[in-house]
């Protein structure tokens, strides 16, 4: 038996096995998360999300609101007129406060 | 009630708000004078960011006074959509009357101000004016309001108010440093 048919049969299975369990995570579709805006507080304040994933916020208060990041401001939404929506998919773990009440607060962690 | 409230609210503050008429002890207030309460709250906040917008040069302070003025005028809108729709006139009284009073008061003082003294004056007068009125909506407004819509409006005015009040407060604390 050659040696490259004997590496084959001891250590393909495993390769393969391996690859697929990778890849079996990866392809994993994104998933959408709901930040609600609400009573002047993000909803949840702090989100768990996979990278890829999408942040929905909706403002159901009775005010403008915007999401910006914090503290340097790399990142923000327009504003939001009560009843908008905003998509927004992170690229990296961080937090964001409104710019307009700017004692609100989140965070957003990719795992 | 209320007499306690505003002396504890000027005691306070220092500022010149809310000064009860004698005969105004406790007063009962109907949903058309909690209305005309609320709207005259609100349009004053707006009146003292004109003066802010006017008068300031430093951007933390402009930024704020915008958006007590969007805040309280989006605020006013909501409370006259509601008063509209429930076919209610709000009815003027002596606690609108005297929060009138007290804002032409503080409405002189902040106009005979400038540079940072204005600044501070502003910020100071946002703080207790925002203690005061949150303390009002919260234990006589929202009480004493017998509709239901009404009372869910100053419920949800109640969190933007103190939300105002904590942004005045991080202002104040950095003009401080």
């Amino acid at each position: 038996m050659s040696r490259l048919r004997q590496f084959k049969l001891q250590y393909l299975p495993g390769i393969v096995l391996l690859l697929t369990a990778g890849c079996s995570s990866n392809l994993q579709p994104p998933q959408k998360h709901t930040i609600t805006i609400a009573a002047m507080k993000f909803s949840p304040d702090t989100v768990f999300i996979a990278s890829g994933d999408t942040l929905e916020f909706i403002n159901q208060d009775m005010v403008d609101h915007d999401i910006t990041d914090f503290p340097d401001k790399k990142w923000t939404s327009s504003k939001l007129q009560p009843g908008d929506t905003w998509m927004y998919v992170p690229v990296k773990s961080g937090s964001y406060f409104c710019s307009i009440h700017q004692v609100m607060k989140g965070e957003i962690v990719i795992k | 009630m209320f007499k306690n409230f505003f002396i504890a609210a000027a005691t306070l503050s220092g500022a010149m708000y809310f000064a009860m008429p004698a005969h105004a002890q406790s007063p009962r207030l109907s949903d058309a004078e909690i209305a005309s309460v609320a709207v005259t709250a609100n349009q004053i906040d707006v009146d003292y960011a004109a003066i802010a917008q006017k008068k300031s040069k430093d951007a933390e302070v402009l930024r704020f006074a915008k958006t007590m003025a969007d805040d309280h005028t989006a605020t006013i809108a909501a409370a006259v959509k509601l008063v509209t729709k429930l076919k209610v006139t709000p009815k003027d009284n002596a606690v609108s009357q005297s929060l009138n009073e007290g804002a032409e008061k503080t409405k002189k003082m902040l106009q005979a101000k400038s540079g940072k003294d204005f600044d501070k004056a502003y910020v100071d007068n946002e703080v207790a004016y925002h203690q005061a009125v949150v303390g009002a909506v919260e234990t006589v407004l929202i009480p004493q309001a017998q509709n239901g819509e009404l009372k869910s409006l100053l419920e949800s005015v109640l969190p933007v108010l103190k939300t105002h009040l904590a942004h005045a407060e991080m202002l104040q604390k950095n003009m401080n440093k």
